[in-house]
C-alpha cells in the first residue's frame, strides 16, 4: 500500500465516500493526473458561492443556472453524493421554486468541505 | 498538422466542463472555447471554417436556444451544432431540435457518445454541403430552375429516353429587359424573373415529359413534346399575363419555336434555331412568336458580322453623319435638319441605316450609335456657330434603348454643355412605337428633357398605333408625318382628307406638323394648301454630306420671317446663344419682358421671359408657341398701335411707350404699358427690347396712346 500514489489515494477515499469514479474515468481519457488536476479546482468554482447569494436574494433564476452550472461539473467529476444533492436543487429551481432547496444547499456546502478534506489529507 | 483536423467551437460556461471536453476532443479535433453564446458568434465571424459546434444550454449572456436562433438566420446555418443538455431535460433536448440542433449529447459526457455523434454529424454536413455545391452548380441560384447546362444535359436524356416523341424546343424572353430592369430596378427585375420561372413550372406540370430552365438574364426554355396548339395557347395566356403584370409597363414576351428534326445535333443547335426564330419574330411588329426556318441562319450570320464590325467602325469613325436639311414650305427655303447616318464600310461601300440599323437594335448596340451620332452633330452645330453660320437646328435619333435610360437626360446636357450649344439646337426625333408604347414612363422623360431645352418631335407619326387623341396628353413639340403615311390608302382622295384632319388638328394643339418623304411638286402644293409648315423629301433634298448642305447654306437666302415657331429659334439662336450670361440675365428680369422683332408692318416676338409668360397667362414655362398666339389675341386697332410704337422706337433709337388692353390667355381683361428700346438691327429687321407692366386701373393713362419717352410728341394711334 506504500506504493500508493496520491492521486490514487485520493481516488480510493472518493470511491470511500461513494463517487463513482470508475465512470468518470474515461471522460479524462483514463489519466488519473488529469482527474485529480481538475478535481481539486472544484471546492473553488465560484457557482457555490453564487448559488447561496441567489438564493438568500431570492433571484430563482440565477439560482437556477449556478444550480445548473454546478450539476454539470460534479456530474462529470463523478462526484455522486455532491451531484445527486444538486439534482434536488436544481429540479425544484428549474420548476420556478426554492421551497425546501435551503437544506440541500446546506448539505451540498458541507460536503464541499467534505471534498477538501478529503484533498488536505490524501496530500499531507 | 493542426491545420488538417476539423475545429469544433465548444461553448459551454464552466471552465471546468470545457478543460473535460478539450481532454476528449483534442486527440481528433481542433478545439476553440468559447465562455457563451455571444462570444461564440464572434468567433464563428472570425474564424474562417468551424466543421461543428458543440453547444451548452444554459449559459450567461447568451444561452444556447438564442445561439441557435442567431445561427438559423446567419450564413453559419449549414454549420452542424450538438446540444449538451442533463440527463433529466427532455423538454430541452426537444426544443433545441426544433431550433436547428443536429443532433444531442447528455451531461456527464459519455466520451465515446460524444465522439461518435460528433463525428456522424460532421459527415452528414459534409454531404449536404457536396449536395448544395451540386445543386448549386446544376440550378439557377435566383430560380432555382435548370441552369443552362443542366438543362442541356438533361434535355439531352430526355430526348434519348423518348426516341418515338417529336420535341420542340421553346425559348422565351422579355423584350428590352434591360430596359426593365433599370427603369425599375434590379430588385424588381429579379420579382419578374421569379414570377416568370413560377409560370414556367406550372405550364411544364402538363406538358410532361418535359425538360426547362433558365439560360441566361431574361431568357427561359422548355423543351416539351411538340404540340402547336397547346404552345400557342400557353403562349397567348402569358402574354396576356404578363401584359397585366405591370400597370405603368408594358412587359412583352417573345417566344421562339423549334421543332426539333435531326435529334442527333447538340442541343446548343437546337437552341440557337429557337434563338433565330425568337429574333425574327421580334422584329416584326406585333408578334409575339415565331418559328424557325432555314433562311434565318444566313440571315443571323450577316447580321452577326455586322455587330462584330461596330466597335472597329466607331473607333476608325466609319460612321458619318449626313443631313437632309427640312425646308419652310412658306418661303421653300431649307431651315434646320436631320441628321442621319451613313457606314463607310471598308469593303462594302457606303451603307444605308436600313441595312444595320435593325440589327443595332436589337443587339441593343443602337446605343452607342445614337450617342455617336449626338457628339458628331453637337460639334458640328458648335462649329458652325463660331463661323458664324446661321444654321437651323439639327435634329437627332434616340432609339428607344436611349428612351429608357435613365441617364439620357444628363448624357444629352454633358454634350450640349462640352460644345456650347444651347439644346434647342438639337431637337430629339423618337419613335412613335417606342413612346406610345409606355406613354406614362416616357411622358416623364420627355418633360425633363423639355424643361432642360430640348424640343421633341414624334418620328413616323402615324406608323404605329396611337390615336391623335391621346396626343394631347402628351407633350410633344413638333409631329414628323411620313408621306406614306397615306400610301396604304386605296383612295387617295381619303388618304388626303385623313392626311388634312391630322395636320388640322395638329395646328389646334399647336403642334407643328413635319411631312417627310416629300417627293413630287404635286405632294408640295397639296401640303401647302392644307397649311403644313415644314417638309424633308427628296423633292427638296436628299440626305447630304455635311460639306454639302454647307454649301446649300451658304447659297440659300436667309429664310424671311413667318410667323412659325422654329423659324424664331433660329433668331433666337443668333441673338442670345453668343452670350449665356446674356440669356440668364434676361430670363431672370422681374419685369415681363420680351425681345421683339419688326420688320415693315410685320412684328412678332422672338423671346419673352418668365414673367412675360405669367403676365399674360401662359403659366411659367417658356413657349415657343407665346409669340403667335400672343399677336392673335391682339385686336386690330391694338395692334397697330404696338406696331407703330416698335417702329417708332426703332427708327428713333429712343425708348418710346404705349398703353393698351387686351385679353390674357385665361380671358382677363389687362391693361398694359409697354416700353420698347431699339436693341439692334438683325438682317432686314430691327429688333428691340419690350418691357411690360400693368397701367393703371383708374383710366389716367389712356389705351391706345403712344408716348415718346422724351415727350416731345404725343400720337393717337393712327398716323405719325
Amino acid at each position: 500500500m506504500n506504493m500508493e500514489t496520491t492521486d490514487e489515494k485520493i481516488m480510493t477515499a472518493l470511491s470511500d465516500w461513494g463517487c463513482d469514479v470508475a465512470d468518470a474515468m474515461p471522460r479524462f481519457l483514463d489519466r488519473k493526473d488529469l482527474y485529480c488536476r481538475l478535481l481539486a479546482q472544484v471546492p473553488a468554482e465560484t457557482g457555490f458561492e453564487a448559488l447561496g447569494t441567489a438564493l438568500e436574494a431570492g433571484d430563482v433564476q440565477a439560482a437556477f443556472e449556478q444550480a445548473h452550472g454546478l450539476k454539470g461539473v460534479l456530474g462529470n467529476m463523478g462526484l455522486t453524493p455532491m451531484y445527486e444533492t444538486v439534482c434536488r436543487i436544481v429540479e425544484p429551481l428549474r420548476a420556478g421554486t426554492a421551497q425546501g432547496v435551503e437544506q440541500d444547499y446546506r448539505r451540498l456546502m458541507e460536503m464541499r468541505e467534505t471534498l477538501c478534506r478529503i484533498l488536505r489529507q490524501t496530500q499531507a | 498538422m493542426e491545420r488538417d483536423l476539423p475545429t469544433i467551437l465548444v461553448t459551454e460556461d464552466q471552465k471546468i466542463n470545457r478543460e473535460i471536453l478539450c481532454h476528449i476532443l483534442e486527440p481528433e479535433y481542433r478545439v476553440i472555447e468559447a465562455e457563451n453564446g455571444a462570444q461564440a458568434l464572434e468567433i464563428l465571424k472570425k474564424t474562417p471554417q468551424i466543421d461543428a459546434i458543440l453547444l451548452d444550454i444554459v449559459m450567461p449572456v447568451m444561452d444556447g436556444y438564442a445561439v441557435l436562433q442567431n445561427l438559423k438566420a446567419s450564413a453559419f446555418a449549414d454549420i452542424p451544432v450538438i446540444v449538451m443538455t442533463g440527463e433529466k431535460d427532455d423538454g430541452a433536448e426537444q426544443k433545441a431540435l426544433d431550433l436547428g440542433a443536429w443532433d444531442f449529447v447528455s451531461k456527464p459526457y459519455r466520451p465515446r457518445t460524444l465522439l461518435s455523434r460528433l463525428k456522424n454529424v460532421i459527415v452528414r454536413s459534409r454531404y449536404y454541403l457536396m449536395d448544395q455545391m451540386k445543386h448549386a452548380y446544376e440550378h439557377d441560384q435566383l430560380t432555382d430552375l435548370y441552369n443552362r447546362a443542366t438543362f442541356f444535359i438533361e434535355t439531352r436524356k430526355l430526348l434519348d429516353e423518348n426516341p418515338d416523341k417529336t420535341f420542340a424546343l421553346v425559348r422565351f424572353d422579355i423584350n428590352h429587359f434591360q430596359i426593365y430592369n433599370s427603369f425599375f430596378s434590379d430588385e424588381e427585375g429579379d420579382r419578374l424573373l421569379l414570377f416568370l420561372a413560377d409560370r414556367l413550372r406550372q405550364i411544364a406540370q402538363r406538358c410532361e415529359p418535359c425538360t426547362y430552365g433558365r439560360m441566361t438574364a431574361d431568357v427561359f426554355c422548355l423543351c416539351m413534346p411538340f404540340n402547336k396548339t397547346a404552345i400557342e395557347k400557353y403562349a397567348a395566356k402569358a402574354w396576356s399575363e404578363l401584359a397585366a403584370y405591370n400597370e405603368s409597363y408594358h412587359i412583352e414576351p417573345t417566344f421562339g419555336i423549334y421543332v426539333i428534326e435531326n435529334r442527333a445535333e447538340k442541343i446548343q443547335v437546337f437552341y440557337d434555331c429557337a434563338t433565330l426564330a425568337a429574333k425574327s419574330a421580334k422584329s416584326q411588329y406585333m408578334t409575339y412568336l415565331g418559328y424557325y426556318r432555314p433562311e434565318m441562319s444566313e440571315t443571323a450570320v450577316a447580321e452577326q458580322q455586322l455587330i462584330n464590325e461596330v466597335q472597329n467602325a466607331l473607333e476608325t469613325q466609319q460612321f458619318e453623319v449626313y443631313l437632309q436639311p427640312k425646308y419652310n414650305l412658306s418661303t421653300e427655303q431649307p431651315y434646320g435638319a436631320e441628321a442621319l447616318i451613313r457606314w463607310r464600310h471598308p469593303r462594302r461601300g457606303m451603307l444605308s441605316p436600313g441595312v444595320f440599323i435593325p440589327a443595332f437594335e436589337r443587339n441593343g448596340v443602337i446605343g452607342k450609335i445614337d450617342y455617336y451620332m449626338w457628339d458628331k452633330v453637337c460639334a458640328l452645330l458648335q462649329k458652325w456657330q463660331q463661323e458664324g453660320r446661321r444654321t437651323g437646328p439639327v435634329s437627332v435619333n434616340v432609339s428607344r434603348v436611349n428612351m429608357y435610360n435613365p441617364n439620357l437626360l444628363s448624357l444629352l446636357l454633358r454634350l450640349t454643355r462640352k460644345y456650347q450649344i444651347p439644346p434647342s439646337l438639337l431637337p430629339l426625333e423618337l419613335t412613335e412605337s417606342a413612346y406610345m408604347q409606355n406613354p406614362e414612363i416616357m411622358s416623364k422623360t420627355v418633360r425633363a428633357l423639355q424643361s432642360a431645352g430640348f424640343t421633341i418631335m414624334m418620328d413616323d407619326f402615324g406608323s404605329g398605333y396611337s390615336s391623335l387623341n391621346s396626343l394631347k396628353d402628351i407633350p410633344v413639340d413638333v409631329l414628323k408625318i411620313d408621306m406614306k403615311f397615306l400610301s396604304g390608302q386605296s383612295d387617295t382622295a381619303r388618304g388626303n382628307c385623313i392626311l388634312a384632319t391630322v395636320i388640322r388638328m395638329a395646328s389646334w394643339m399647336d403642334t407643328p406638323v413635319v411631312m417627310e418623304g416629300v417627293e413630287t411638286r404635286q405632294q408640295v402644293d397639296f401640303l401647302k394648301a392644307l397649311g403644313c409648315c415644314y417638309v424633308q423629301g427628296y423633292y427638296f433634298a436628299k440626305p447630304m454630306p455635311v460639306s454639302d448642305y454647307e454649301a446649300l447654306l451658304d447659297n440659300s437666302s436667309p429664310a424671311p420671317m413667318h410667323l412659325d415657331s422654329e423659324n424664331l429659334q433660329v433668331l433666337n439662336q443668333t441673338i442670345w446663344s453668343a452670350n449665356p450670361q446674356t440669356d440668364l440675365l434676361f430670363n431672370s428680369m422681374q419685369q415681363p419682358a420680351a425681345i421683339c422683332e419688326v420688320e415693315g408692318d410685320q412684328f412678332r416676338i422672338l423671346r419673352e421671359n418668365p414673367s412675360f409668360s405669367r403676365f399674360f397667362g401662359y403659366g411659367p414655362r417658356i413657349d415657343s408657341r407665346i409669340s403667335s398666339t400672343w399677336q392673335e389675341r391682339l385686336l386690330p386697332e391694338t395692334r397697330q398701335v404696338i406696331l407703330q410704337t416698335l417702329q417708332c422706337a426703332a427708327e428713333t433709337r429712343r425708348p418710346q411707350q404705349c398703353c393698351y388692353a387686351c385679353r390674357s390667355r385665361e380671358g382677363k381683361m389687362l391693361r398694359v404699358r409697354m416700353e420698347a428700346r431699339y436693341w439692334g438691327k438683325n438682317g432686314p429687321a430691327q429688333v428691340l427690347l419690350s418691357q411690360f407692366s400693368a397701367a393703371a386701373a383708374d383710366g389716367t393713362e389712356e389705351t391706345n396712346q403712344i408716348r415718346c419717352r422724351d415727350g416731345a410728341k404725343d400720337e393717337h394711334g393712327n398716323d405719325r
